[in-house]
């Protein structure tokens, strides 16, 4: 029994660390298939933005619900201004080029946080109150996580509902299944292009804001977030729900396996599972097998 | 013409040469230091460039084994003492071979962006095992190199370290240039342009891209070893996910596919920053700035650069003649 509650105690601790795991793949995916680049930058993009709301929150001293459209609207245009600059001019080039470009793009922002705050560990206020409360049979929880699984699910429902019922999410999707056809039918592929940026560095600015509190800020939470790549590639790579389940997935077993085994075992078995499902599952659990063709 | 080119040009490698093989009587200790740092930094690139630049995968795990060569060479250099550093080069590059070689079935599943993000995983993992297998490695606080030996002979010094870095990578370089020349370096060339028709052609993937893993961690490997009687003192800090980038980074900004490139990369990458030691709080801004440039403006690295720049002026002045 106790061992029970445990593992159901662990499950949402993993669900709340999943949910973070979950948006940032969500917006990896998201780059990825309106533009065929893997955005390894995607890590720096999300501590760049939450150096930012550090800076409304603790300098200016701006409440929470200010902060997050701020930081929203922010992250948009900081978004839109890293593919007009860069990632514009590395679209449909070798992988090589490309994923190189992102890691450029990553050492520029990270040297680019240090210089501008700190390279030393800052402390993210919490957006809701981190005192946990106990629940029926010894569980604890408390309001952060609350608000962290309520925050990323209702994102990741907005999101969900803007790529499928407006117009602007139909011409992501188009320009995600054949840029050439897109455009033939009037489809501003560029516009579609900047746009997936800009959506995939707001949506990361919020899951900055919501995943700081739990770790300290610093230059070097961007391999915490690089995680998310594995999310990525668990769900498949092409696969929006996938991410979301692979992220959630990730988050649970991370900390049931964090428990129960020794903590090196933690350390490494993230990456033992990416490297098995890249070998066994190269398409993801939901994703669907590519042809090649000659 | 063709004439005086030649003349000049053997004038200009044998200056070179001479400079290479005099430098510890003409530079201080530290550039000294800097020059062998560069040559173990060369030996990685050619490995580098053995999948980036003439397979065309990319590899952002072999921090790996830059890791295993410096382990096996001071675990081997420590517990045996006297232990021929040859030796203990040899077994760390074919221990990174072996596993390169392992890895180098991951290749076989997937291509592209996968496999760059399977390297990183093996990187990681790798990594983990350094910092934990504390009995063999000493774990996260790391281990002393001891001073590489032949029989009686130790090299301690510099200057000897130096002649001893140069001797292996002027060896290795050698072999390198071989093997692109040979009928392997050609179908490992044929399999990054494209792997169905050098499949059509009867080269075997499973063969040469396995193979191309090996030779690479080989290459590698050796250099982690030169690395670590170098250092004197390794720790998992130093085969940690961003030392494998700048790895790539090397080539990238050098030049694919080519020795000259390699070269380059090395040289750029790490004495720019030794020189302009001031420069360190913005070294990863500078390199990821160069980075960037490089791939949006000069596909063939700066080494391509500097032939097209070169070719632009012998024209100009042919025009003038």
């Amino acid at each position: 029994m106790q061992l029970l509650i445990e593992i159901i105690q662990q499950v949402i601790f993993g669900t709340v660390t999943g949910c973070i795991y979950a948006l940032v793949a969500t917006c990896m995916v998201l780059i990825y298939k309106g533009t065929g680049i893997l955005n390894f930058a995607q890590g720096e993009m999300v501590v760049f933005s939450t150096f930012i709301s550090y800076t409304l929150r603790v300098v200016f001293l701006l409440p929470y619900w200010v902060v997050f459209p701020l930081s929203f609207v922010i992250s948009w245009f900081f978004g839109m201004l890293l593919e007009a600059l860069s990632f514009r001019r590395v679209i449909g080039k070798p992988h090589l080029n490309s994923l190189m470009a992102c890691v450029a793009v990553g050492m520029i922002l990270r040297n680019a946080t240090g210089q501008i705050w700190t390279f030393d560990d800052l402390r993210m206020p919490p957006p809701f109150s981190d005192q946990v409360f106990t629940l029926p049979l010894g569980l604890v929880i408390s309001p952060l996580f609350l608000g962290i699984i309520s925050i990323s699910f209702s994102i990741m429902i907005v999101f969900y509902l803007f790529l499928n019922r407006t117009r602007v999410g139909l011409s992501i999707r188009a320009t995600a299944q054949n840029p050439t056809a897109a455009m033939l039918m009037g489809v501003p592929v560029s516009y579609v292009y900047s746009m997936c940026w800009a959506i995939s560095a707001s949506i990361g600015s919020i899951a900055g804001i919501l995943i700081a509190p739990l770790l300290v800020l610093n230059v070097g939470m961007f391999i915490i977030i690089l995680k998310a790549i594995v999310a990525a590639v668990l769900g498949g790579i092409e696969s929006l729900p996938g991410a979301v389940l692979g992220g959630i997935l990730l988050g649970i077993l991370e900390n049931l396996i964090g428990t129960f085994l020794p903590s090196w075992i933690r350390q490494i078995f993230v990456w033992v599972i990416l490297l098995g499902v890249i070998i066994a599952i190269p398409q993801g659990l939901w994703g669907r097998k590519k042809q090649k063709r000659v | 013409m063709g004439h005086w080119n030649d003349w000049r040009k053997v004038l200009g490698y044998g200056i070179l040469g001479a400079v290479i093989l005099t430098a510890p009587f003409l530079f201080g200790t530290y550039l000294i230091f800097v020059f062998s740092v560069i040559c173990v930094y060369i030996l990685v690139a050619l490995g580098m460039n053995i999948l980036a630049g003439y397979t065309g995968m990319l590899s952002l795990g072999s921090q790996a084994f830059f890791g295993i060569g410096a382990y096996c060479a001071a675990v081997l250099s420590t517990r045996l003492v006297g232990f021929p550093f040859v030796i203990a080069l040899l077994v760390g590059g074919l221990l990174s071979a072996v596993i390169g070689y392992l890895l180098g079935f991951s290749a076989l599943r997937t291509s592209g962006v996968y496999l760059a993000i399977a390297t990183i995983a093996f990187g990681m993992i790798m990594n983990e095992i350094f910092g934990e297998w504390s009995s063999l490695t000493g774990g996260q606080s790391g281990m002393v190199a001891p001073a590489p030996a032949l029989g009686s002979i130790q090299f301690q010094s510099s200057t000897e370290l130096y002649y001893l870095i140069l001797f292996v990578s002027v060896v290795m370089l050698i072999l390198f240039y071989n093997l692109i020349s040979s009928n392997t370096g050609r179908a490992f060339i044929a399999i990054r342009e494209s792997e169905i028709s050098a499949q059509s052609y009867g080269i075997s993937l499973v063969k040469y891209k396995t193979l191309a893993f090996a030779i690479s961690a080989f290459y590698v490997g050796v250099a982690g070893g030169l690395y670590a009687y170098l250092m004197k003192y390794i720790a998992p800090i130093d085969f940690r996910l961003l030392v494998g980038i700048e790895f790539v980074v090397i080539v990238i900004v050098g030049g694919l596919g080519s020795i000259m490139g390699s070269i380059f990369g090395a040289i750029i990458l790490f004495a720019l920053p030794q020189i302009f030691a001031g420069l360190t709080y913005w070294q990863e801004m500078v390199t990821g700035l160069v980075l960037l440039l490089v791939i949006l403006f000069l596909p063939d690295g700066l080494n391509g650069g500097l032939n097209q720049l070169m070719n632009l002026i012998r024209r100009h002045s042919d025009k003038r003649a």
